[in-house]
């Protein structure tokens, strides 16, 4: 029960899927806990995927995480949550309701199989977070190489500025990308999905898209018009050599409904073909004789040839639409009689009469509106004409009655404009081409009268100026009094506007229009007259037509609603659309420039007495150039392109966020850390100089999956980079951009970095620029020994104040000042800059929304004595969240932290756990094989190279295969489902997959084998993806023959195998804890608040070990309470059997079932236990260098600080010495003790603090106090601590003749110092107890290091565990640490055990090695290989395996002289038939020697 | 557009080049520039050294000055602006300053007049497109170094004129007037000006390095904004030519003299002529193209 008396509820939500949240979320899950995996990002894996190798152990970063991330995804009872956040919170420790948010991924997790098909047909290259922008990747794309869970995801950034202008919305940057890839025919149908007239706007449109391509601010916007007439051309060029057809004519169903379209324009043409694509019956009237309106009548044939006009028109003719010509409504049919025999009506019957200026002789012969001009122009009506025309006007119609008058025949054409050439709404290609054919413009004139005397002679015109803005925004035009003229003119066209035939609206009574005629509608297209609907130039007066088509569109919408009998107005189209915020737009600033490309247009000369088209196309090249400019604003362009090609319909443009509330008992904050913005420390020029970059940057450099697939190179001009340096602490340890602590990790990765970068490439020179070498780590400091002394890295003690870039060679050149205090510049291929950590601002947001405590740098707030707990009951952290860290030390807070979780919800363990149930496995001893074979396309993957028809018929025949088949993709629910049927029906005993890698879908497999009832061995992969399709994509026969053989060995391996049956082994609840200081108390009390019997064994007659030494720490945390407590609680806790005195003398079983002997005075006891917990300790360490031991006034910080503690050092003390590294980093203790700088730091603190007067002088070699201890640091050089740097080489001499002295050369002082002390305080350090931890070693069998030290089972990932199942590590026995750090591994010791001891029983894997006793000459040969302790010496004297303890790894088999053991399913008889399949004939059979000669081959 | 407009001690002397172009892109820019009568030194080299408060003082007696023309100050010597900045800082945010201050010159200046680089004026209030409209010659793609200094642009908390590390307020002014500012190193380096006396010897090695690297980088001029750089710059590759050997002879403009010469204002009226290092060449390639 919780503290309000609710249930426990035993489920605890992880937030963060780095490696701290996969550990956290394994010891849970395996330890009776439901866990909720929460992670922001797409995929799990946190910063250690980013990483190429760890340090110090050179691992590949990603090998080693990967099992985990894998095992996550496997185990029934963790749930990944991806692309989630923690939102909210509610509810009280034990009891919370949590909220998470889901964005979307945008492809449906239960469908993807993760086949990469869309991946690779994505047009959209964008740049890779992952990489950090090193490299592209494709808007759908896994996370990374390794992304665990395998899905693919999509990157929108909601829809671009060109979708968003565009009138109808068409998606700009999906056709673009299109065009990029050359799919012009699918370009043109993803325009026409939202503009049925592509191949028009191609040529006529206004492109308001245009105008605000993101591109138009680097240098032009993309051509996109150009782009959308040339995809549109293409389409035309196919059909018309019959490589493409046009669509099949289509008829409306006979009981469609039936809609009325009246007026053929854009609008009208837009309404009918999308309302005939939904099936409707449509009937255009159009007045005229043929359809297009404006288009056909307006706009002149040089600019819109008809031929592309009627080929837009018959496509949407072919949809079913029937076309009525020359019937005007109201005069050929009445308008009643269309109500009647049509369900709706759309009016889309445009502007057909042109203003009028309302003055003197406007009627003159002569004088003529355009619209009337053109109209009869383009019917071939007009007449010849000639002399000087004037054309009144500036819009598009203007141009075009001029242009139109020029062709005619006119001498002289002149535009008379009543603004300036700003103001003039003509399109500017127009009034350019106009200008290009010798029109003249006439601005800030208007025409008074047109004077004649039966036919137009002169036009009167004035002069105007410009006044105040008027409602249209453009400054008001005014007649300058006095200013009229006359201009000689033969004719004038009028082309100042038009509006709708007032006749109309009197046909149709009680149509809603306005004085103008216009219609009345809703932003729907909706009238208020029943069943009406209206749009276009009517409603809105002469427009472009690209708003017409949306009208259009938003009438055709309302239409389809009214007919279907839906809402008209919920969740329109409108809806879906999401605008960019302007700082989503892509950065322009290191955009490349390159030229829009422009298209030829006919010269002037040859165009002006024809109608020939006069604006060219692009070339394909030219096109195809266009299209790249474009910078894909919105990441996705929804092209559509994967939605074809998945094949398993997981994707889903349309997903949107959701939110989940889940019950959990507790909460793990795991969200790891941000690194430092390279770029806000300008004086190095990240992001400004190439050659400049990140340490997280060549992480991903060094990676072989990364950008540069391993190679260093400096990225101008991607040449090895052979001398390259890096500058430490960027970000750290820096009040100046207020991060005063240290990132604790940069100086190993440097040092790893640098080393890792000599192996790449041989003979590089490495630099590393530091402040001090913090190698404070388990085994770090021989590392570093290892990188300065062996690979020859140069360190230098010095930040450089700058860096240059080198004109040309684009080298940077670094300035620093050297060891001698000499100012010094050098010049490198490559700088890395050791980034810091900082809190991430999405972690620092949550743990507000949470309530949880954040220090003054963001990260969590915590208490040295209680590491992973949060200001908030309930909630955890752990990781760098808590404190920048390594990954030991992460994982180790992991497990910690989900051992609190465990203690707190001990009393809900397996509840709600689910545990599968598997039918009855059928018996195959007695049965023959009968194989069934099941061979993948992989969707393309392998299909595309492999002849997987082929492969089946290959194989069919062979003996024992009952069936062979080959399926799309064999991992899809409905293929597994097929292979469980096949089982069934054809009484299968054996299964072959010939697929992808076993290392991911094999468990999947296996898993449907149970469900079928058959043992899971009874299952055999074949990888034909990785290494027939993939590494052999070039030569396909190749590919296909080698998957043959594939298949044949595994076919033959098949026949070998058999069931096999693991065992289980009851475990025995309780723990034995070695050890009782801090860890092992910590230890003890963890796992019997989770209600396990603890045995808890210590040495001494008392509790907690070095705790009672510590009087105070930095933090001033109250230890001597702690330490109370902590005794007080262990001495009264009814599950602890406390044995003080005792030692732990035999220890015998395995994991589970361990048996002990303890010895307590004298006494033998014995006790058992599931779980052995080694919590030993280390010791003080001593020396008698610096005179340690021979005189009083030379002591250890220990016994200085129990002087502090009591008040007891010498009066009128002047000066006190501290000497670090007394007793470490040297020959003797080669290792880094860990806590002693931040010892003296503390202890100088204290005599500060006491003896304000006194001199503290610290002669040290590398300061190491890391994390926020280095605040600590600081402050102590703030109180006049004075820090002086020896080397080992130089170390200081204390002498005693003539009063205590300290004398020291130190690299920073010009002259050797002598220091008159009046006490030397020696930081001896910590030493293992080695002849304890000798003794303890044997009897466990678990290795200890050159130092003593005891050894984990992994110094990465594994910091608790021995190799040995069931025996557990923490405390100094491990490593010199601080107290905290103790406790957070003890606790992860506590967490690991419980995943023992949590369960009854333990399943033992059947994959097992066995002797056969009767071969086996007890040579004891696998006893001595095994590292794990399985092989014994049995009764028989014989070997014999402990299948509990055994791995499974096969070091005995392979060692074993007699070849005496076998490691089931891996036994020598299969793997014989898999090499005699591979050399035997086509029939099946072979002999001896087809495979001898093989192997000689 | 009208400011308070402070030439300087300089401006009469050494730096009467920088003056005298000022003037004149001024003029011809239509900016009117009023020089508060009464202006006294800003308290540079000399002042700053001896006594923090005097050098306070003697900005704050003109700013004081400048506060009753109820303007904008305007000052185009970096080390003067660099100056009134301070003093404006110093007296905003130190009462015990301001209050010393205010016993030197007699009456209390809080800090409150807007002082503004030239640069800035020109690329802010006048703007690029201006600038271009008004041009009647261009660099023609010339390639110039542009040379910032040290006291433009810090200490940045106090100045807060351009980006301390990587200022582009020059290059976009060379820009606008068709020149190619060049990517080079030496942006901000210290050219040693203030021991241009005291220490010839460092002041010489410092210009050779940075001389030598703008013309590595393919400089034919180098862009200054302080009469002490310009001075330092040009004069010292005498210098480095007899005492290292090395002759450089890239010429050191003001930034209002390329300015002027795209103004079509002519060579005599921007004080060419009182160059070490001839601009002939630079003169000749923007009437060029003119």
């Amino acid at each position: 029960m919780s503290e309000n008396g609710h249930k426990k509820i035993g489920a605890v939500l992880v937030q963060g899927g780095g490696i701290a949240g996969v550990q956290a979320s394994l010891d849970l899950a395996n330890s009776g806990f439901k866990v909720y995996l929460v992670e922001r990002d797409a995929a799990i894996g946190g910063m250690m995927s980013h990483l190429d190798k760890t340090f110090p152990t050179g691992d590949c970063a990603t090998c080693i995480l990967s099992p985990k991330l894998v095992d996550c995804a496997r185990n029934l009872n963790i749930q990944i949550l991806t692309m989630s956040e923690l939102v909210d919170l509610q509810g009280e420790p034990g009891n919370f309701k949590a909220t998470v948010k889901r964005h979307p991924r945008y492809v449906d997790e239960s469908m993807c199989n993760g086949c990469s098909e869309c991946t690779q047909v994505c047009p959209v290259n964008v740049p890779d977070r992952f990489d950090r922008e090193l490299g592209k990747r494709k808007a759908i794309a896994k996370h990374y190489a390794q992304a665990t869970p395998n899905l693919f995801g999509i990157l929108k950034n909601g829809h671009a500025p060109c979708k968003m202008a565009c009138p109808a919305n068409v998606n700009v940057q999906g056709y673009v990308q299109l065009i990029k890839k050359k799919e012009y025919v699918k370009a043109v149908n993803l325009i026409r999905e939202r503009n049925p007239l592509s191949a028009i706007c191609g040529r006529v449109c206004t492109h308001p898209c245009e105008s605000v391509c993101t591109r138009s601010k680097a240098d032009d916007a993309v051509a996109i018009r150009l782009l959308k007439r040339f995809a549109s051309d293409k389409e035309m060029e196919l059909i018309r050599s019959g490589k493409l057809t046009l669509p099949e004519e289509k008829e409306p169903a006979p009981n469609a409904k039936k809609v009325a379209v009246i007026g053929a324009g854009p609008a009208g043409l837009t309404v009918a073909n999308d309302l005939a694509d939904q099936g409707f019956a449509v009937t255009v009237y159009e007045a005229t004789s043929a359809a297009g309106g404006m288009l056909r009548w307006g706009i002149p044939e040089y600019r819109l040839p008809r031929s592309v006009l009627d080929h837009e028109i018959e496509l949407i003719r072919r949809k079913g639409v029937v076309f009525t010509y020359n019937c005007r409504i109201g005069k050929d049919i009445r308008i009643e009689e269309l109500h009647k025999h049509h369900d709706t009506i759309f009016i889309g019957i445009g502007t057909q009469k042109g203003s009028r200026l309302g003055v003197e002789g406007e009627d003159l012969p002569g004088a003529t509106q355009a619209l009337d001009f053109l109209h009869q122009a383009h019917s071939g009506l007009a007449r010849k004409i000639a002399g000087h025309v004037i054309v009144v006007g500036g819009g598009d119609a203007a141009m075009d009655a001029a242009r139109v008058a020029l062709r005619l025949g006119a001498q002289k054409v002149t535009i008379l404009y009543r603004r300036t050439a700003a103001e003039m709404p003509a399109s500017p290609e127009e009034v350019k081409q106009a200008k290009d054919e010798n029109i003249e413009f006439q601005y800030l004139a208007a025409p008074v009268a047109f004077l004649g005397n039966g036919k137009l002679r002169n036009v009167r015109c004035t002069r105007m100026e410009l006044g105040e803005p008027d409602e249209s925004g453009r400054r008001r035009p005014v007649p300058v009094k006095g200013s009229e003229f006359d201009v000689q003119a033969d004719m004038a066209i009028l082309a100042i506007g038009s509006v709708p035939d007032a006749e109309f609206a009197k046909a149709a009574s009680g149509l809603p229009v306005n004085k103008y005629s216009n219609l009345l509608i809703d932003d729907g297209g909706v009238t208020s007259m029943a069943a009406v609907f209206g749009g276009g130039d009517v409603v809105t007066g002469p427009s472009t037509v690209i708003e017409a088509v949306a009208a259009g569109k938003r009438a055709a919408e309302s239409i389809a609603r009214y007919l279907n009998g839906r809402d008209l107005r919920s969740d329109r189209f409108e809806r879906t659309l999401r605008p960019m915020p302007d700082e989503m737009l892509p950065e322009i600033k290191g955009i490349e420039k390159k030229e829009r490309a422009e298209v030829e247009e006919l010269a002037p000369t040859l165009r002006t007495k024809n109608f020939v088209e006069v604006e060219g196309g692009f070339t394909e090249e030219q096109a195809l150039a266009e299209a790249e400019r474009c910078l894909n604003c919105a990441l996705c362009s929804e092209c559509g392109e994967c939605v074809t090609t998945c094949k398993q319909n997981a994707i889903d443009h349309l997903m949107g966020e959701q939110r989940v509330e889940l019950d959990v008992g507790a909460v793990v904050l795991t969200p790891g850390f941000e690194e430092f913005d390279a770029s806000r420390k300008g004086e190095f020029g990240h992001g400004r100089y190439p050659n400049v970059v990140t340490s997280v940057e060549f992480e991903r450099m060094l990676s072989a999956a990364g950008p540069f697939e391993g190679h260093v190179v400096r990225l101008s001009d991607k040449r090895p980079a052979k001398r390259v340096a890096w500058i430490q602490c960027v970000g750290s340890r820096d009040s100046k951009c207020g991060n005063e602590y240290c990132s604790s990790i940069c100086c190993m990765a440097a040092t790893k970095q640098a080393m890792m970068a000599q192996d790449h490439t041989p003979g590089l020179d490495a630099t590393i620029f530091y402040m001090d070498i913090r190698a404070h780590g388990k085994d770090f400091d021989q590392y570093y020994e290892r990188a300065q002394n062996q690979n020859n890295v140069r360190y230098v003690k010095s930040i450089p104040s700058r860096i240059v870039q080198m004109p040309v060679t684009l080298d940077p050149r670094v300035r620093f000042v050297d060891e001698a205090g000499r100012i010094r510049e050098q010049e490198f291929d490559l700088v890395v800059l050791s980034v810091g950590l900082e809190a991430s601002p999405s972690a620092i947001e949550c743990a507000k929304k949470l309530g949880i405590e954040l220090n003054d740098y963001g990260f969590c707030a915590t208490d040295r004595a209680a590491p992973l707990s949060t200001s908030r009951a309930g909630v955890f952290v752990a990781g760098a969240f808590h404190e920048p860290k390594d990954i030991p030390e992460t994982v180790m807070q992991a497990s910690g932290a989900a051992s609190m979780a465990m203690e707190l919800l001990a009393s809900a363990r397996n509840t709600r756990t689910v545990k599968k149930k598997y039918p009855d496995e059928h018996d195959v001893a007695d049965e023959e094989p009968r194989i069934g074979v099941f061979i993948c396309h992989c969707g393309r993957n392998i299909g595309s190279v492999v002849d997987v028809e082929g492969v089946v018929k290959a194989i069919e025949n062979q003996p024992d295969v009952v069936l062979a088949i080959h399926t799309m993709f064999t991992c899809s629910g409905t293929s597994l489902s097929e292979i469980r049927d096949a089982i069934r029906r054809h009484r299968l005993n054996r299964i072959v997959v010939a697929s992808c890698t076993p290392r991911t879908h094999e468990p999947l497999f296996r898993e449907t084998m149970r469900e079928a009832g058959l043992n899971p061995f009874l299952f055999e992969m074949a990888n034909i993806r990785d290494q027939c399709s993939w590494v052999h994509s070039a030569s396909p026969e190749i590919a296909t023959r080698k998957s043959i053989e594939l298949v044949n060995m595994s076919i033959g391996r098949a026949r070998r195998l058999s069931p096999l049956e693991g065992s289980t082994l009851v475990v025995d609840q309780k723990g034995l804890v070695i050890g009782g200081g801090l860890s092992g108390m910590t230890v003890a009390l963890s796992l019997a608040n989770q209600g396990f019997k603890v045995h808890l064994v210590e040495r001494t007659d008392r509790l907690g070990g070095h705790l009672h030494d510590i009087h105070f720490t930095l933090e001033a945390a109250d230890v001597a309470g702690m330490t109370a407590d902590l005794i007080r609680q262990v001495q009264g806790h009814k599950s602890i059997d406390l044995y003080l005195q005792a030692d732990v003398t035999e220890v015998k079983g395995h994991v589970g079932e361990f048996h002990a002997t303890l010895t307590q005075q004298g006494k033998k006891l014995e006790v058992s236990a599931g779980a052995v917990i080694v919590a030993t300790g280390a010791e003080r360490a001593e020396t008698t260098r610096f005179l340690g031991g021979k005189t009083p006034n030379v002591i250890a910080q220990v016994d200085l600080e129990q002087k502090i503690h009591e008040n007891k050092l010498p009066a009128g003390m002047q000066n006190v010495v501290m000497i670090q590294c007394a007793g470490s980093r040297d020959d003797e203790r080669p290792y880094c003790s860990r806590i002693c700088c931040s010892m003296a730091v503390k202890n100088a603190l204290a005599i500060k603090a006491k003896s304000p007067d006194a001199n503290v002088f610290v002669l040290y070699r590398d300061v190491r106090t890391y994390g926020f201890r280095e605040l600590y640091y600081k402050q102590a050089r703030e109180a006049g601590v004075v820090f002086i740097r020896y080397t080992r080489e130089q170390e200081p001499v204390v002498s005693e003749a003539g009063g205590l002295k300290v004398s020291l050369t130190s690299p920073d002082f010009p002259e050797p110092l002598v220091i008159e002390s009046d006490l030397v305080v020696l930081s001896t350090g910590i030493e293992a107890d080695r002849v304890n931890n000798k003794r303890v070693s044997d009897m466990l069998k678990v290795p200890l290091n050159a130092d003593g030290f005891y050894v984990e089972a992994h110094m990465k990932l594994r910091p608790v565990d021995f190799a040995t199942e069931g025996v557990f590590l923490c405390g100094l026995a491990h490593s010199p640490k601080f107290l905290d750090e103790s406790i957070a591994q003890a606790r992860a010791a506590a967490g690991r055990a419980a995943t023992v001891l949590s369960k009854t029983q333990l399943d033992v894997s059947p994959q097992v090695s066995r002797v056969d006793q009767s071969k086996c000459i007890s040579c004891m040969t696998c006893v001595h290989v095994c590292p794990y302790g399985a092989p014994y010496c049995n009764t028989d004297g014989k070997g014999q395996i402990e299948a509990a303890k055994c791995m499974g790894c096969g070091i005995c088999v392979s060692e074993c002289p007699a070849r005496a053991i076998q490691l089931n399913h891996f036994e020598t008889d299969q793997f014989r038939a898999v090499i005699e399949q591979l050399f035997a004939d086509d029939k099946g059979t072979q002999t001896r020697a087809t495979i001898q000669a093989g192997v000689r081959k | 557009m009208k400011y308070a407009y402070f030439p300087g001690c300089s401006a009469e002397s050494t730096a009467r080049d920088m003056h005298q172009s000022t003037l004149a892109v001024a003029q011809s820019l239509g900016i009117q520039l009023v020089e508060p009568k009464g202006w006294t030194c800003c308290g540079a080299t000399a002042g700053h050294q001896t006594d923090r408060v005097l050098a306070v003082a003697l900005s704050a007696a003109t700013l004081a000055k400048v506060k009753s023309l109820g303007l904008d100050l305007v000052v185009n010597c970096a080390a003067c602006y660099n100056r009134m900045k301070v003093a404006n800082h110093e007296v905003a945010t130190n009462p015990q300053v301001r209050a010393k201050v205010a016993e030197a010159i007699g009456r209390d200046y809080e800090g409150s007049v807007k002082i503004r680089h030239l640069l800035e004026v020109l690329l802010e209030d006048i703007g690029v497109e201006t600038i271009a409209g008004a041009l009647r010659g261009s660099l023609a793609g010339m390639k110039i170094a542009n040379y910032y200094g040290c006291l433009l642009v810090r200490p940045h908390d106090v100045t807060g004129f351009d980006d301390p590390e990587n200022p582009t307020s020059l290059d976009r002014m060379v820009a606008a007037i068709g020149g190619t500012a060049l990517e080079w190193p030496h942006k901000t380096e210290c050219c040693g000006s203030g021991l241009s006396m005291s220490r010839t010897d460092v002041v010489v090695n410092l210009t050779d390095n940075i001389v030598g690297m703008a013309k590595a980088a393919g400089a034919e001029c180098i862009a200054v904004s302080c009469p002490m750089c310009q001075i330092n710059l040009d004069m010292r590759q005498l210098d480095v030519a007899t005492i290292k050997g090395r002759r450089h002879d890239v010429p050191v403009l003001y930034i209002t003299q390329l300015l002027g010469l795209c103004l079509g204002i002519p060579a005599g009226q921007l004080g060419l002529n009182k160059l070490m290092i001839s601009p002939e060449r630079i003169v000749k390639a923007v009437v060029a193209a003119a």
